[in-house]
């Protein structure tokens, strides 16, 4: 089948205006938020249904050209980048929230649907209600996009991360058949395909219908900003809140350099003696939480805090949540461009972790501003570097590899939230043993025996990406 | 007398003959649905377990995995068993890392002995009662109910690791030991709930929580289910965080409360929630429950705490778990149990529907037997003691009953799975209820892993 049938068969199924084939259009197709691009693509198809998405699987397989789906693309691992050029399937017109099920704590929506959107929505509903997931790309990025990559946040010390609260899908498979996994029920019998679904970067099926777990929000948050002499202060704080039995909401880790970074540009006023920030957030009930705060101030005074900020309103909360969250845009101040590592250690490893990222970074001239999801031992270096610059491109590169190599070394993992993509599918191998790998990789050919769906992602591949340019 | 299979030297060479046991009355201990094996054999290393399951498929002889027997129960009555493969000497804790609140141990290793062990630094899985005999193996491989699920999650949200054997003679990790992970497919959802069909579970990482200070229950008498289930769907609606809603009908209750249900008016249903945490919020939503349930006309309400709680959840599981009718070494019931023990799924909005329609269908076929539903989860348990059966199988319109609350609860989007009845009634029923949309894939999936179909033959999903 050439191009140009091709296009006119996704025509003939989604009508003229859901299918982009300029090549102008479709190139803006070949990215996502990572340092990676892809090849040309065919087309870029827009369904509205599950069986639309069928109906093009079912064509690309007739074609035997490869497909990826797309939500957002604000990924930053280029799991949606379509290297194998084919076809893109965008998702953003599927962002119908089909039902909210406040009984049973279920919503069943599309894939499209930005996850902020979502929270918003529910907050309204009868005494206020969220869906936790809160990956820093919330505001953009799509509950769909969230299920590939199994996607994480602030808060998934205490509520877990996308797969936690994931209890059914739908999923056109890359036979083009539409299948239910898991449902409104909780604990379907039979091996917890749901669970295999989500993380799998698309690289399994598009999934078309989500049913989410949703919560009631709770009675009291409480949060604060403790600013500490050290990383390892900081980080040792972390560990004896843990320790005294308490679990908080959230604890987000900021250290100097990133911390000069944000009062360069919003003006927080951090004091000079402060080496690393703390946002300590609590929820739950308003009974106990006051001896539960008191504790947690004991430990931070226990460990040489400088000084602890209490925000009395949700204004003076998101006040002081907006040190963290305005990071990744203030970086953007330093260098055209930031690469951002998602390593992930055993919580406790996580200060020689920074200390040696910091290393790391020195040995190949580049500065690093650490942040890390503390409560959960989740580091997210930020590497500002010039993407016109090869030189620095490559160095950037194998410094993030031996960051992750470090974070495997001391008992952790290479993703902890973002996935593995086209970036760090030969840092598989840290983790994973050829065996493994090669079991993993039978789940990918029972359900995908063609190789067309999301091909070449995930798994090792001696194909280097293709940088941005 | 003992009939040697001539393979048995072959399974000997691989293990050491003291750990293989051919004596016939050993092996009817570890019958599976009445099917006798020609051995049991009790692996000492992950190693052993692979080279088993290699050897057995080479032969393609039937292997049946099992940990301390308490979900033997479930599934069909397997196609073939030559082997049952006890993972009971895999209990090694390769790492308890308790700075990080994780822990990584052998398959075999039985719930009760790691909570002692997490208990020790004041910490706990949350997935069972503390004396539970299942091993984690046996945990992960059923999917097994965890009574605090609505607070903690279930046993998906605590694995975090796992090393498989295969019939390939392979053995794989996946996960890892840390909370946030995902480099490549999450395998170990693949292997949650497999009942030993894709491969046999020698090793499993979970994370743990910090015990809470205080944990009670909170027990109120009310004058029938109705008014339970009024009293749940408001305190549902608050943001009180309980770990587990109980609803019992007056059969269950009786049993479950005896010193209460002797001093109230027949007929009365029993609520227990369970609240756990600091002892502020526990003394709040103790408070709160109380007065939810008062304004339902609860005419007692008391809290369980320590060895009288401790007590209450023996009951709760001895009943849910009907035992077998002789002793045996599997714990809890055994492959010809008197009993019978269905798991319906619903929505947790359903769950007093589903309740009511058992108490009127099963009421004058079966008067003993106990319905217990969890209405935070969405989960209602119909328990029929042996006393209920005149014989190991069931009369028709006891059938036609139970075959009649499977279709309530599978029309609304539930599941009907039985979890342990004699081999009799299981050909009577629908051990797993209707093939689900993704059969397909679970079949493909099968048969990549185990393509001789070796592991656990027939008991799984569709014959699998």
């Amino acid at each position: 089948m050439d191009r140009q049938e091709c296009i006119a068969r996704l025509r003939g199924i989604l009508g003229p205006r859901d299918v982009v084939s300029s090549r102008a259009d479709c190139a803006t197709y070949g990215y996502d938020a990572s340092v990676f691009q892809g090849e040309e693509i065919v087309a870029v198809a827009f369904p509205e249904s599950a069986a639309e998405v069928a109906q093009i699987v079912r064509l690309a397989r007739e074609a035997k050209i490869p497909y990826v789906a797309r939500g957002s693309g604000t990924g930053i691992s280029g799991g949606a980048i379509p290297t194998q050029g084919g076809l893109v399937i965008e998702l953003a017109n599927m962002n119908r929230v089909l039902e909210i099920d406040l009984a049973n704590q279920c919503a069943v929506v599309e894939p499209g649907v930005i996850n902020q959107d979502l929270k918003e929505l529910l907050a309204d509903q009868g005494y206020g209600h969220t869906y936790v997931p809160d990956p820093g790309s919330q505001v953009v990025s799509t509950i769909g996009g969230n299920v590939a990559t199994n996607a994480g946040g602030m808060h998934c010390l205490k509520y877990g991360v996308t797969t936690n609260h994931v209890i059914g899908l739908e999923v056109v498979l890359p036979d083009g058949e539409i299948v239910t996994v898991g449902g409104k029920v909780l604990d379907q019998p039979g091996c917890d395909l749901t669970g295999l679904f989500v993380g799998s970067e698309g690289t399994l099926g598009i999934v078309t219908k989500i049913i989410v777990r949703i919560v009631r929000l709770p009675e009291v948050v409480r949060t604060q900003l403790a600013l500490f002499p050290s990383v390892d202060a900081a980080a040792n704080a972390v560990s004896a809140i843990m320790t005294a039995g308490i679990l908080p909401a959230a604890l987000e880790l900021l250290d100097r350099a990133c911390m000069e970074v944000v009062d360069q540009a919003i003006r927080i006023g951090f004091p000079e003696s402060a080496g690393a920030a703390l946002i300590i957030e609590l929820d739950g009930l308003k009974d106990g939480m006051p001896r539960a705060i008191d504790r947690v101030v004991d430990i931070c005074k226990q460990h040489a805090v400088v000084e602890i900020r209490t925000a009395h309103s949700a204004e003076e909360a998101a006040h002081l949540w907006l040190s963290r969250r305005a990071a990744y845009g203030a970086l953007a101040r330093l260098a055209p461009t930031c690469y951002i590592v998602d390593g992930c250690v055993p919580r406790t490893k996580l200060p020689e972790a920074l200390i040696r990222t910091i290393a790391i970074g020195a040995g190949y001239g580049l500065t690093i501003a650490n942040m890390a999801h503390a409560g959960d031992g989740n580091l997210h270096p930020a590497i500002p570097f010039d993407i016109n610059d090869p030189d620095a491109c490559q160095r950037v590169m194998a410094c993030g590899r031996d960051i992750l190599r470090m974070c495997a070394d001391l008992g952790g993992t290479i993703t902890g939230e973002h996935g593995v993509g086209i970036e760090k599918q030969n840092e598989m191998s840290f983790v994973f043993s050829p065996t493994d790998l090669a079991v993993m990789q039978r789940v990918k050919q029972v359900i995908d025996p063609d190789h067309l769906c999301n091909p070449g992602k995930i798994f090792p591949s001696p194909t280097q990406p293709k940088f941005l340019s | 007398m003992t009939i040697r299979p001539v393979w048995l030297a072959s399974l000997e060479t691989l293990v050491g003959a003291h750990l293989c046991e051919t004596h016939t009355r050993r092996l009817q201990e570890y019958a599976v649905d009445g099917l006798i094996p020609s051995a049991v054999v009790w692996p000492e290393t992950v190693e052993q377990v692979a080279a088993v399951l290699q050897w057995a498929q080479d032969e393609k002889l039937a292997v049946v995995p099992c940990g301390s027997g308490t979900k033997i129960g479930l599934g069909n009555i397997p196609k073939r068993l030559d082997i049952v493969l006890s993972t009971h000497r895999l209990t090694q804790v390769s790492e308890y890392d308790v700075a990080n609140f994780t822990i990584t141990a052998g398959g075999g290793m039985a719930f009760a002995q790691l909570t002692q062990l997490t208990a020790a630094h004041m910490q706990m899985l949350p997935l069972q009662y503390p004396f539970s005999t299942a091993t984690l193996g046996g945990l992960i491989a059923a999917n097994a109910y965890t009574p605090k699920r609505l607070r903690y999650g279930g046993v998906r949200d605590f694995l975090l690791g796992l090393r498989i054997a295969l019939p390939s003679g392979e053995i794989a990790h996946f996960g890892g030991r840390v909370v946030k992970n995902v480099a490549g497919y999450d395998m170990c959802k693949l292997f949650l709930g497999s009942l030993g069909a894709l491969g046999i579970i020698v090793e499993a990482t979970f994370k743990l929580y910090a015990l809470p200070e205080r944990d009670d229950t909170l027990m109120a008498v009310l004058p029938s289910l109705e008014p339970g289930a009024a009293a749940v769907a408001q305190l549902m609606a608050t943001q009180l965080l309980p770990s587990q809603i109980l609803l019992l009908d007056p059969i269950a209750a009786q049993a479950m409360a005896p010193e209460i249900a002797t001093q109230a008016v027949a007929g009365t249903a029993l609520l227990l929630v369970n609240c756990e945490g600091m002892d502020e919020a526990v003394e709040r939503q103790l408070t709160d429950v109380a007065r939810i349930c008062q304004g339902h006309g609860a005419s007692t309400v008391q809290v369980l705490s320590g060895e009288t709680q401790l007590q209450l959840r023996a009951r709760l599981e001895a009943v849910t778990l009907s035992p077998p009718p002789e002793p045996s070494p599997l714990e809890g019931e055994g492959s010809g149990g008197g009993g019978i023990v269905v798991r319906l799924g619903t929505l947790p909005s359903r769950v007093y529907t589903v309740m009511e329609a058992a108490v009127q269908a099963l009421k004058p076929l079966a008067s003993g037997a106990m319905i217990i539903g969890d209405c935070g989860v969405g989960l209602v348990k119909l328990c029929l003691g042996p006393e209920d059966l005149a014989t190991g199988a069931i009369d028709v319109p006891l059938l036609g009953a139970l075959r009649d609350l499977a279709g309530l609860v599978v029309g609304h989007g539930g599941y009907a799975v039985v979890e342990s009845a004699s081999p009799e009634a299981k050909t009577q029923l629908e051990v797993w209820g209707p093939l689900a949309s993704n059969f397909a894939l679970l079949k493909a999936l099968k048969r990549k892993f185990d393509p001789e179909g070796i592991l656990s033959p027939g008991r799984f999903i569709g014959g699998l």
